[in-house]
């Protein structure tokens, strides 16, 4: 170290004698520049410089390093959240659709049993009447038969007696004896 | 018919029957002959056999009657035959009993017992109303 | 009018010989609608005799000199000396499709106003039953629309299955909502013009009831549109002990030809108990001896004759069958008295009805472990066997476990879990009078049941969220119940349809 100090002050020895003319020499001269202090200052700084870049600059960009880290993964973080936000929005918007359409669905289905209903039901008042229509004509027909079979009865009735009656009168003895006999034959053939 | 229960009495009554027919039909004298038996004996429960012997009797004399009803005079040929005819056929002699009757119109109306031959007008129009 | 001449000319015209033999006898004495007979020495056990007045009896005693017969109609205008004649005829009734609709008495006579019954066929009331060969196993269902019987004691064409209980106790409502829904069925089968489709026709014979009771009944069938595919034949408690004897065998009869000519019907005695009464007061007057409780001997063969002429018909004589619903009316709930235990060992299974279970509020009030029907799972559709298959088990298992309900908190999940299922499922069946199900609903419902939907509700909700399930059924899921009810099983795809279904309802209800 010594012999570099030696080597950096035999050189800015030699140097200032040559710079004495120099403008820098003179420079150098006026604001007090003492070559060895200088290259001692150089060095110490130089030392101060290592040191901080060894014990301070790197633990700084270290920690500056985490940090740019952490903003880009709380921006990227961000970003992610933007994104899901984004799509749960959307389909938020979807199950809206999907419930105003399955409303629709519903409503429409309401409104198509609805008229089924109004239709039912008129055809079941339809039907009703023309029930009722058949009904009374069944009683007229009911009605009628009864009737026909009453006045059957009736002239039935009317033809017996009157059968009867006539045939009285009007057969005569021998006729009777005739009939009654034969009617003993029947009964013994019987 | 015979409703008596005990048996000595039902056997009684069963005899007096057998007693009273002659050929089949029950006869008035031989009536007469086991009634006068019977009131000579004066058995217990007489009312009581003499009430079963009469519907006995009533019973045999109803299925031994060949009642002809007619409308119109018969032939007495006719009729002899016509009963030997039924005697034949319900294997039993037969009482004749005849009688007119102009409601039946025209035709007979002959009865042994519970068995009725309908062969009159007035039945005829009867079955035409019904 | 002239056609009427015509009529009369043609009669005269066809008048066969004119010569007509008759059987006679005179009335010794009539009383009680008996009448004793001296003389019809022809006549034949059971035939039918003519009275004065057009009044029909039949003769039931033949003895020496003597014969028995009951009157049927009214003997005020007989007295004793009365000629009446053989008919040489039993008696018969008039049957056929024209029947349907009416009201008619024990003879057949119409009592409805509504004009004469153009009959063309007559049946007599006493017939031998069918014998073992021309029958065949029972495999159709008849769906009453009642869920606790369709689905634990299920009921098929051809089969006997008593109704017992006690008086008030809803017999007659299984009967009738059984009418009701067969004619439901009938008229979806007609209007769908599928020609396999077998309607189900139902004579409902009302013997000792109140006449008012009776008229109710009709009203009710009229009200459900189910007259038209029903017969009612009535004797009731005013008629005389005679026609409440015949009545069930003129329904009997009615019920023949349907099976006779290939069809089906349905035929409920309501009820028996007061036809044994009638025939026990018939008998006595008779004469006949008197055995256990004063009714003759032949009280079983009166209900065992009557109850065998129900059957199911093989293919070679029609394929027709006749099904049975007899009711009797016990005292006190004892089945072990002696007409209710002779009606059970005729029949194919019984349904007992409860006191108890119907003031608790379970209506039906049917209790299960007493209930049967030896036909079985054979009448069931495939679709309801497999889903209604555990269900009795699950119930008899909640019964076992009842006793320990009131330990709630002590208990093992399995058995909470048993107890709170038997629970939902008796709150399940609970079901109002003339509300059946259709058999697509009730697979829906108890499906539902068994794959435990109804598990998170409330026992006081079940019974709404059974109204509201079949609500959602019969409309969101109709195109479902359409499948069941055509296919009649549940197939895997009309499986995963119906999961789909009820859980889209499930997801609708709420517990509030």
């Amino acid at each position: 170290m010594k012999i570099w100090f030696q080597i950096a002050a035999d050189t800015v020895g030699t140097a200032a004698d040559a710079a004495s003319t120099n403008p820098i020499t003179r420079l150098l001269v006026n604001f007090h520049v003492d070559t060895e202090r200088f290259v001692a200052q150089v060095l110490a700084i130089l030392i101060v410089f290592v040191a901080l870049w060894l014990f301070a600059s790197k633990p700084i960009l270290k920690t500056m390093d985490e940090r740019r880290k952490k903003i880009s993964d709380g921006l990227e973080y961000a970003e992610e959240m933007k994104q899901k936000l984004a799509e749960a929005e959307k389909r938020q918007a979807e199950m809206l659709k999907e419930a105003a359409l399955e409303a629709k669905r519903i409503s429409e289905d309401a409104q198509a049993k609805a008229r089924e209903l109004v239709d039912r039901s008129a055809a079941e008042t339809a039907r009703r009447n023309e029930e009722m229509v058949a009904r009374t004509r069944e009683a007229l027909e009911l009605e009628r038969k009864q009737m026909v079979s009453e006045v059957r009865e009736q002239v039935s009735r009317l033809v017996a007696i009157t059968s009867s009656k006539v045939l009285q009168r009007e057969l005569s003895a021998e006729e009777k004896s005739r009939f009654a006999n034969a009617s003993l034959k029947e009964i013994a053939q019987q | 018919m015979l409703k008596i229960k005990d048996r000595r009495q039902r056997m009684l009554v069963k005899r007096m029957v057998e007693l009273s027919l002659k050929d089949g039909i029950p006869d008035s004298e031989r009536v007469s002959a086991v009634l006068s038996a019977v009131r000579n004996q004066t058995p217990r429960s007489h009312r009581t056999i003499l009430r079963a012997y009469l519907a006995a009797i009533r019973s045999l004399i109803r299925e031994s009657t060949l009642e002809v009803v007619h409308a119109g005079a018969l032939d007495s040929q006719g009729i002899d035959s016509f009963r030997k005819g039924m005697e034949t056929r319900m294997n039993r002699n037969l009482m004749l009993d005849s009688r007119e009757d102009p409601s039946l119109i025209a035709g007979s109306r002959v009865t042994i017992g519970d068995h009725v031959w309908d062969a009159s007008l007035r039945g005829l129009i009867a079955r035409l109303i019904d | 009018m002239s056609s009427i001449i015509e009529t009369i000319e043609n009669e005269i015209r066809n008048l066969e010989t004119a010569v007509r033999k008759e059987n006679i006898g005179h009335i010794i004495s009539i009383a009680d609608g008996v009448a004793r007979i001296e003389g019809l020495s022809d006549v034949m056990y059971n035939e039918m005799i003519e009275f004065p007045g057009g009044i029909i009896g039949q003769a039931l005693n033949l003895n020496e000199g003597e014969v028995g017969s009951v009157v049927f109609g009214d003997i005020s205008g007989l007295k004793e000396g009365d000629e009446v004649k053989t008919t040489g005829r039993l008696f018969s009734v008039p049957v056929g499709m024209c029947l349907l609709g009416r009201v008619v008495d024990a003879l057949g006579n119409p009592i409805d106003g509504k004009g004469p019954v153009e009959a063309k066929e007559f049946f007599p009331v006493e017939k031998i039953a069918p014998g073992i060969i021309p029958r065949r196993s029972v495999n159709q269902p008849v769906q009453t629309g009642i869920m606790s019987i369709d689905s634990m004691i299920p009921i098929g064409r051809g089969q006997r299955e008593l109704i017992i209980g006690d008086r008030a106790t809803g017999k007659t409502t299984i009967a009738i909502d059984t009418i009701i829904n067969q004619a439901r069925i009938n008229d979806e089968g007609i209007a769908s013009g599928d020609p396999e489709f077998r309607p189900l026709y139902s004579i409902y014979v009302a013997v000792g009831q109140k006449n008012a009771n009776v008229a109710r009944t009709i009203r009710t069938l009229e009200q459900a549109d189910a007259m038209k595919y029903t017969i009612i034949v009535s004797a009731p408690a005013a008629d005389n002990p005679a026609n409440q004897y015949i009545a069930p065998f003129s329904g009997a009869a009615m019920g023949e030809w349907f099976m006779s000519k290939g069809k089906d019907a349905l035929i409920v005695y309501d009820d028996l108990s007061k036809q044994a009464v009638a025939y026990r007061q018939i008998s006595l007057i008779l004469k006949r001896p008197a055995g256990r409780e004063a009714f003759p001997g032949d009280v079983f063969y009166l209900h065992s004759r009557l109850l065998e002429r129900a059957a199911r018909l093989n293919e070679e004589n029609g394929g027709g069958s006749l099904t049975a619903l007899p009711i009797i009316e016990t005292q006190a709930g004892d089945i072990s008295a002696y007409i209710p235990t002779n009606v059970i060992s005729i029949t194919d299974g019984q349904i007992f009805l409860e006191t108890d279970l119907f003031n608790q509020g379970i209506r039906p009030a049917i209790a299960v472990g007493l209930s049967v029907s030896r036909v079985g799972s054979s009448a069931q559709t495939k679709a309801l066997k497999k889903v209604a298959g555990q269900i009795k088990l699950q119930l008899a298992q909640f019964r076992e476990l009842a006793a320990f309900a009131q330990f709630g908190s002590d208990l093992d999940p399995k058995t909470k879990a048993q107890l709170d299922r038997g629970s939902r499922i008796v709150e399940l069946f609970k079901q109002p009078a003339l509300k059946p199900f259709s058999m697509e609903v009730e697979v829906g419902i108890v499906w539902a049941m068994q794959n435990d939907f109804f598990d998170d509700i409330p026992l006081d909700q079940i019974t709404r969220a059974k109204l509201s399930l079949q609500d959602h059924l019969q409309g969101r899921g109709s195109s479902v119940l359409e499948s069941i009810k055509k296919k009649k099983e549940l197939t895997d795809d009309i499986a995963t349809a119906l999961r789909k279904t009820v859980e889209e309802w499930k997801q609708t209800w709420s517990n509030d």
